[in-house]
């Protein structure tokens, strides 16, 4: 399998959680609908146009938390407009609303994402690397809102990684599907974060499929794990990964 | 969250095994006291012999379940409810209403053979108004009343409110009670309160579950649970609302049409949540640090045993109590450390389930989050108690048994140690956010910048030193001195704690050889415990001798201590402590405790000078661990006063 592998560097994100918007809570990571949103849009795809282009019998993305992170909330004023035609301001009126923000642990660094996809379609592919790798981005990457801009690092393409079996350390988040009872094993220092995230859109922007439940570790990223399932060994220039695809 | 509340509701039905409107009862209502027992006074509406008998009920959870108390209908949305804590809702609007919107039946029937008997209908716009003259013992003349019922609809509500409502309380005068014995009021007809009249039960399921399927519920994927069912966008029923749909700047493609591609739920599902937040308020809500809060406990993985939701919310709440107060501690002693099945239950649940702390302000519907801390697991928990144990065996070695609980660091007690400012008008807390971060940071297990906990502890100081209570989170003691004291060794405390749990940035190497100094036990003691370093311990003995020429300052004609206006709470660099030694040197002996104090002073000026050409502790920070000796010696006199007494 060919595997496209690039980090997203920003230093901050909001990725809202589906059922807030009052008080915006946010994932610490990009859902996998955010992300195929990112990818589409870097080579220039219309929203609402790509979810049956990267729907996950087509792709695989893996992503991996590289640096530690926390939240902090923040009260933004967002326009109040009952009906479209209000959105003018003609209200007059705004409202409050606490913004959950991911940011990293240290402010002197940046939040990095390793994302890892592969794509069914050669074409798809090629295009997503020329642009990551080329920086000729149709829509700038951003990370959550189009306030918190990112950049886009090409890190390496692959052409096969190699499945493993066993207990690991896992570099990626997890489906909690692949995990038994007791699975997980915890550690002075970890973080392990349970979220309930959306997977899947149909072509008319309609959830398809349960939201999946993903395991996230935010202060090293790491996962010491023992799987239902076989996970993949990655080699690229920068090192070494164990990933699981979000699926 | 979500998945957690959802998992609350789905066990809370299940355990409960009744109709789902019983598990909204919600609790949070005045019960009173022992002394001042509040009631429920209800409306008896007897049809045969055309009366109304008010009979009134001590309330407890059970009267609550009778007359199904679920709150008031929310919003601006009419008022149906036969139970309610305004009672002029019953005056008017209830039974009106409740009788428009009930389907066909012997309820229905009842409750209109109610307004032809019991009711007026008055005005343009024909509202109706209990007749006051048919009640039991009222000798009310209506028609008087009502020559000031107003011709405009939009003032009925603050006639029946200003004027009627006062009516009704003088027939409850009448019979020697008063309003203020009431927390609720409902209806009984026939003598059926609410929880017998299964029409009326039905109706509220309908009401609150069935309505947002009624118009606008469609084929889909839930967003919860991802069945393929029939599910709605109309979430307008869900309590605690951080997901809205009344604003269009939140939907799919700015057009409200798009809510449901961002949030569509299945009946099940809803039920589930609804039950999940009732629940949840009713049991799990707390207070910490001046601010409302919901524990919400939720299950990693599926557990290895059926443990029922009261297991799981008696262990998430004991483990929270116990780090969170010295009574909720020595509750979790009681009952979890000395009782082997409750231990085992403990630590299997601690095993596979975690808490979510989501701080929250309620203004009427509005609900707005201030913060949450997810998937805390219960073993944080006891890092924490633990840390906290044995910061108190430090204090149990260091004062005493008896001294150990003034100095337990409790969740309750570090809120006292960060001066929060409170604004004068609302009376809330205005920097809120550093508190619930560095709640945070203790359950995350994030490093703190010491830094930054020193200044928040010389502005503490402060407070206490110059009487900014008004400002603050902190409360006006009889002596600010000694409080200031005891403030400045409990900050001593929270770091030695915060450092057991390994969560301080920062840190010298501490003091070799400690035990050879020609020094007091006591202080020797406090350096070892505290693993000072060689300048903290150069200060420490410095605001110590501060600490003997001010008890001399004030057991002389003032009561004050000039001595201490020497030091600046702003932060004071290397030089000016040098400055400051050297007076303190001449204050010793103008107040003639130089001789007891020859040695402290030599090791104190042995110490900085060692260190003088790689001082690394900033101006705050000296003052701190001066300020830290200063309390140290206060202390000790302060209770060595208090022995001799005792003694005596």
């Amino acid at each position: 399998m060919d595997l496209l592998i690039f980090d997203v560097i920003g230093k901050m994100a909001h990725f809202r959680k589906y059922y807030t918007n009052s008080s915006s809570l946010s994932y610490y990571f990009p859902p996998r609908t955010a992300l195929t949103g990112l990818i589409a849009g870097i080579i220039g795809m219309q929203r609402d146009t790509y979810y049956e282009i990267f729907s996950s019998n087509k792709t695989r993305i893996a992503i991996s938390i590289k640096t530690p992170l926390r939240k902090i909330i923040q009260t933004v004023n967002y326009v109040w407009a009952e009906i479209p035609d209000e959105l003018n301001l003609s209200k007059g009126q705004h409202t409050q609303i606490p913004v959950e923000i991911v940011i990293p642990d240290s402010f002197e660094e940046n939040i990095r994402y390793r994302v890892f996809f592969s794509h069914e379609d050669r074409k798809i592919l090629d295009k997503v690397c020329f642009v990551v790798k080329d920086q000729k981005f149709v829509y700038p990457p951003y990370l959550g809102i189009s306030e918190f801009t990112a950049k886009i690092e090409f890190v390496d393409y692959v052409n096969s990684i190699h499945e493993e079996h066993g207990k690991t350390t896992l570099d990626s988040i997890l489906n909690i599907k692949y995990l038994d009872n007791g699975a997980l094993e915890p550690s002075y220092d970890s973080l392990y974060i349970k979220e309930m995230t959306p997977f899947e859109f149909d072509k008319e922007r309609n959830l398809i499929n349960s939201p999946a439940y993903f395991i996230v570790e935010v202060k090293s990223g790491k996962i010491t794990v023992q799987l239902n399932k076989p996970y993949y060994k990655v080699l690229h220039r920068k090192g070494e990964e164990n990933i699981l695809f979000m699926e | 969250m979500l998945e957690a509340v959802k998992k609350i509701g789905e066990l809370s039905l299940k355990e409960r095994k009744e109709s789902f409107a019983f598990s909204l009862i919600e609790e949070g209502i005045d019960f009173g006291s022992e002394e001042n027992k509040k009631y429920i006074l209800t409306l008896n509406f007897d049809l045969q012999e055309e009366k109304i008998h008010l009979d009134f009920e001590e309330i407890d959870y059970k009267k609550l379940q009778k007359y199904l108390w679920i709150g008031n209908a929310k919003s601006n949305n009419p008022q149906d409810r036969l139970t309610t804590n305004n009672v002029s809702y019953l005056l008017y609007q209830t039974i009106p209403n409740l009788y428009h919107n009930l389907k066909e039946g012997d309820l229905k029937d009842k409750l209109q053979s109610i307004l032809e008997k019991f009711f007026l209908k008055l005005g343009q716009k024909s509202v109706y108004l209990l007749n006051l003259e048919k009640i039991e013992g009222s000798n009310i003349k209506v028609e008087e009343i009502l020559q000031n019922f107003p011709h405009d609809f939009k003032k009925v509500k603050d006639f029946v409110e200003k004027i009627y409502e006062k009516e009704f309380y003088e027939i409850l005068k009448n019979k020697d009670l008063s309003n203020n014995d009431f927390s609720l009021y409902s209806v009984k007809i026939d003598g059926l309160a609410p929880s017998e009249l299964q029409e009326y039960i039905d109706y509220i399921e309908e009401k609150l579950i069935g309505e947002p399927f009624e118009d606008s519920s469609f084929e889909g994927t839930c967003y919860v649970c991802g069945k393929k069912t029939l599910i709605t966008a109309d979430t307008t029923k869900l309590p605690d609302k951080y997901y809205i749909t009344k604003l269009v700047t939140f939907a799919s493609g700015l057009d409200k049409k798009g809510f449901s591609k961002n949030f569509a739920i299945c009946k099940d599902c809803y039920k589930e949540l609804m039950a999940g937040s009732s629940y949840i308020r009713n049991n799990l809500s707390q207070r910490l640090a001046g601010r409302d809060l919901y524990l919400i406990p939720s299950i990693m993985f599926s557990p290895k045993e059926d443990y029922t939701l009261k297991d799981i919310v008696g262990v998430s709440k004991s483990s929270f109590n116990a780090i969170k107060s010295f009574e909720g501690k020595l509750e979790f002693q009681n009952t979890i450390e000395k009782n082997l099945v409750n231990y085992t239950k403990y630590k299997e649940i601690g095993s596979y389930s975690n808490i979510n702390l989501l701080f929250f302000e309620k203004n009427q519907s509005a609900f707005k989050i201030k913060k949450l801390i997810k998937d805390i697991p219960l073993r944080r928990l006891d890092e924490i108690r633990k840390a906290q144990n044995d910061t108190q065996n430090i204090t149990k070695k260091l004062f005493g048994e008896s001294a150990s609980r003034w100095f337990f660091i409790s969740l309750d007690q570090i809120y006292y140690l960060i001066p929060v400012r409170i604004d004068k008008k609302s009376k809330r807390a205005v920097d809120y956010k550093k508190m619930l971060d560095l709640y945070e940071d203790l359950f995350v297990g994030r490093k703190i910048n010491k830094n930054f906990l020193i200044n928040e502890f010389l502005e503490l100081f402060q407070v206490y030193r110059f009487e900014k209570f008004a400002q603050f989170n902190i409360l006006k003691p009889k002596d600010s001195d000694i409080e200031m004291v005891f403030a400045i060794l409990k900050t001593n405390f929270l770091l030695k704690m915060f450092s057991l749990l390994h969560i301080l940035n920062g840190g010298e190497k501490m003091i070799e050889g400690v035990d050879d100094l020609p020094l007091r036990e006591e202080i020797k003691n406090y350096w070892k415990e505290m693993n000072f370093s060689e300048q903290e311990a150069a200060l420490f003995l410095l605001g110590y001798l501060i600490g003997e020429v001010g008890n001399k300052q004030r057991t002389g004609e003032s009561n004050k201590k000039p001595i201490l206006e020497k030091i600046n709470y702003q932060g004071m660099n290397l030089k000016r402590i040098i400055l400051l030694s050297n007076e303190i040197f001449e204050k010793l002996d103008q107040y003639k405790v130089r001789d007891f104090n020859e040695v402290n002073f030599a090791i104190m000026k042995r110490f900085m000078d060692k260190n003088i050409s790689n001082w690394s502790i900033s101006d705050s920070e000296n003052v701190y661990w001066i300020l830290s000796g200063y309390a140290f010696n206060t202390y000790k006199v302060i209770t060595s006063k208090k022995e001799e007494k005792n003694e005596q």
